[in-house]
């Protein structure tokens, strides 16, 4: 759980929002937006002033070390039944994934509609303990991000009871699973522990939950789903979960696979940049009828043309460039390899500067450019083959050789 | 919070300041102190209590570094290896400060075991076995507060050490090209540029970067390969100690990995034997105790890796590594000697293992 005084030490170095950085990821131009937001869907889709009025009850405090005791037990069984009916969605295409809850012994699942929206070619679904599954997806209410899919291959598959969240109160205990940063064969989905903080169109809690996630459960300590992990905010006390509420009232609509809304679907959005895209290695901002420039990756064609944070863009060759949209369209629209002139304000200087368009893959080594959630031993993992799961073996096959050899003076 | 952490963040003003400019949070988060939060971290009082005087304060050249935790009475105290490579390395016991010796570092763990010159200090009491996935845990500063609560997020487990060498391979007719170096990767510490060409690794010659790559991948971190290489037509060689992928600075002081992570360690991935739970506590809280409802210390905190996770080095694997300090080695290691058969029985087993890694390194992903 995250709060108060602690959690300060942790706002402090940060300058930019969140929102204002997930605006930026339609707009990438270099590697590692894309890859801090696994199955993104961590938009900023709630208004904080929204949050404002919200009229919600309050729990009680944590009366004694005796009610943590309580709960240390409540959670203990929780995690036990939660964590195998916990499963890991990837598209059948490759293209991203995110977590899931099995909801009853057929395989029904519940998750996040934009995890699903780009899974409409079939769904590979992988249980905790590595047992693979296809799947596919059903409906999705892609206005409020709530989803289901279904197993095709026949159960009983472990599961977990769906509870109500209508009720909720602040400050009520929250716990949260979900594969963060991908499936890890390494290692189960983390156990996580919260409070709710407000309930209005998106639980809010400060269950801290990160890319990979999306999809995943929330539960309450009695063991029940009372929402699903959508997006995050500008902090990290800013956690989304679809109340478990929207999909008691659409049930039916879900199962039969009707799809309503749009805007948490990413499926006709930029799914961040291809590799071969050309780019300068800037990330931008819209600034007034100009272009501000937030960062220049190092050594990249913008760093070398000496472009710096904070200078204005305000003309690309002839062409004025009053939004970021409109110099990510125009840069799309150029190749590789072709120079162009940039007009930019620095202060009251007026500049100008040639740059060369690079593909993107090359603007740095990308895959250290990833975000610490996707450090090496949580890589993501990508739809291959089976042969994925004896990697766990063949590390006991090492040791236990090792051991061996120890034990019999090296005689094997 | 400590007030020297407080200081060192600009004081409280600053803080402030810093939390208004995040706009929104205002209708929703708590600001100031929250009864809700302030109930349950006393609600782990009697946690505390039981550990009382078992949380230090590590200090390097007078600053606040880490925290460091007891374990003997004798002033013996374990912390962070990485925040005390240098300087003047001091422990701080209530108002008294003690010069501290390092003893041994465990790099592996990212741990150093420290001597000071004390008596009658309360050491921790550890409790190897490990609690049930998500257990309450709770973790204690050098005032004996509950730092926060969290959960056992992810039993202990190893994670993986691959080896990167921090460059990108380009082809070549006369071997592996150096297209682009990580600063400060092990490439460019053992003294290779951009633009130089590797003609073998280990005295192999090699030509495909892809299977190159391979190679190295078979490697740990902290393994040493020798590189010969072509700088224009000057022909060198180089030993190359494998080192952990790890987020380039530039990308782990974003800004915005700033925010949606908060303040990171940094060493975060390539330990040996980890647990991993959510207290989220600041990279200068490391080092101390992680403990549960019993008040047993089942870990110490080493590493605050991401917006969800934090990672302590579990009980066992800590006493396993205490035993190390001045025992001989393993036996098997320092007596015995296998006879030929037994070592070419292993090096073939090996083999066969290394080959079974380069294939699945090979699958596509």
């Amino acid at each position: 759980m995250v709060e108060g005084t602690k959690f300060l030490l942790n706002l402090v170095s940060v300058s930019t929002s969140f929102c204002h950085f997930l605006l930026m990821k339609k707009q990438i131009l270099i590697t590692f937006l894309s890859s801090l937001a696994l199955s993104v869907g961590l938009l900023c889709a709630q208004s904080p002033q929204a949050l404002k009025d919200s009229k919600i009850q309050e729990a009680p405090n944590v009366k004694n070390f005796k009610a943590l005791q309580k709960l240390n037990d409540q959670i203990v069984a929780l995690s036990k039944k939660a964590q195998p009916a916990t499963v890991c969605l990837i598209s059948k295409n490759g293209r991203g994934s995110g977590s899931g809850v099995v909801v009853n012994e057929n395989g029904l699942i519940l998750t996040a509609a934009h995890v699903t929206a780009n899974m409409k070619e079939g769904i590979i679904v992988i249980f905790p303990d590595g047992t693979r599954k296809e799947a596919k997806a059903l409906g999705a209410d892609y206005d409020r991000d709530a989803a289901m899919a279904q197993i095709t291959e026949e159960g009983p598959y472990p599961f977990i009871e769906v509870g109500q969240s209508k009720n909720l109160k602040k400050n009520q205990w929250t716990i949260a699973l979900g594969h963060s940063g991908g499936f890890d064969p390494m290692r189960k989905p983390p156990v996580r522990l919260g409070r709710v903080l407000a309930n209005r169109e998106f639980i809010v809690s400060d269950t801290a939950v990160i890319g990979g996630d999306s999809g995943g459960p929330l539960f309450d300590a009695k063991g029940k789903v009372i929402g699903i992990h959508s997006n995050i905010g500008m902090s990290l006390m800013e956690n989304r979960h679809v109340p478990i509420e929207v999909f008691h009232q659409q049930w039916n609509d879900l199962k039969s696979g009707k799809e309503s809304g749009r805007r948490f679907n990413n499926a006709q959005q930029n799914n961040g940049p291809k590799p071969d895209q050309p780019v300068l290695g800037i990330q931008l901002a819209d600034a007034e009828g100009k272009v501000r420039i937030e960062s220049v990756v190092p050594e990249s064609p913008a760093q070398k043309a000496g472009l710096q944070t904070g200078d204005l863009i305000h003309q690309i060759n002839d062409t004025k460039t009053e939004s970021s949209d409109a110099l990510m369209k125009l840069i799309r629209e150029m190749k590789v390899g072709d120079e162009l002139t940039l007009h930019y304000h620095r202060g009251d200087e007026s500049k100008s500067t040639k740059v060369k368009l690079v593909r993107f893959d090359q603007l740095s080594l990308s895959d250290d450019d990833r975000s610490p959630e996707e450090s090496p031993e949580e890589k993501k993992q990508q739809p291959s083959s089976k042969e994925d799961q004896p990697k766990e073996k063949i590390e006991d096959l090492i040791r236990e050789l090792l051991e061996k050899a120890a034990k019999n003076g090296g005689r094997l | 919070m400590t007030p020297e952490l407080l200081q060192k963040m600009g004081g409280m003003e600053k803080l402030m300041e810093e939390l208004q400019r995040q706009g929104g949070m205002s209708g929703i988060l708590p600001q100031g102190p929250d009864a809700f939060f302030a109930s349950s971290l006393k609600a782990l009082a009697p946690v505390a209590k039981k550990n009382e005087g078992s949380t230090v304060i590590v200090t390097r050249d007078n600053q606040m570094v880490s925290l460091g935790t007891v374990i003997s009475a004798n002033g013996r105290i374990l912390t962070k290896n990485t925040e005390t490579q240098d300087g003047k390395i001091s422990v701080r016991i209530g108002e008294k400060s003690f010069q501290a010796k390092v003893i041994k570092r465990f790099p592996a763990q990212d741990l150093a075991l420290l001597k000071i010159e004390a008596n009658g200090l309360k050491p921790i009491r550890f409790q190897p076995e490990e609690p049930p996935l998500g257990s309450i845990l709770t973790t204690v500063g050098a005032k004996n507060e509950p730092l926060g609560i969290g959960l056992l997020s992810v039993s202990g487990r190893a994670m993986s050490q691959v080896g990167f060498i921090g460059i990108r391979g380009g082809q070549s007719d006369k071997g592996v090209l150096i297209e682009q170096i990580v600063p400060k990767g092990a490439a460019a510490e053992a003294g290779l540029k951009d633009q130089d060409i590797i003609t073998a690794l280990d005295g192999t010659e090699v030509r495909d970067p892809i299977e190159f790559g391979n190679l190295i991948r078979g490697r740990k971190a902290g393994q040493k390969v020798t590189i010969d290489y072509l700088r224009g037509d000057q022909t060198g060689q180089v030993t190359v100690t494998l080192k952990e992928r790890a987020m380039p600075e530039h990308i782990r002081n974003d800004p915005r990995i700033k925010l949606s992570h908060g303040q990171l360690s940094e060493k975060t991935s390539g330990y040996p034997d980890v647990i991993q739970h959510d207290i989220p506590i600041a990279p200068q809280l490391c080092g101390s105790p992680l403990l549960d409802l019993s008040g047993k210390c089942i870990g110490i905190n080493v590493s605050r890796a991401g917006r969800t996770r934090t990672f302590a080095i579990p009980a066992d694997e800590i006493q396993r590594i205490l035993k190390t300090i001045g025992a001989p080695k393993k036996p098997a290691v320092k007596k015995t000697n296998p006879s030929r058969e037994a070592i070419q029985a292993i090096r073939e087993s090996l083999e066969q293992i290394e080959k079974r890694l380069d294939e699945l390194e090979r699958l596509p992903r």
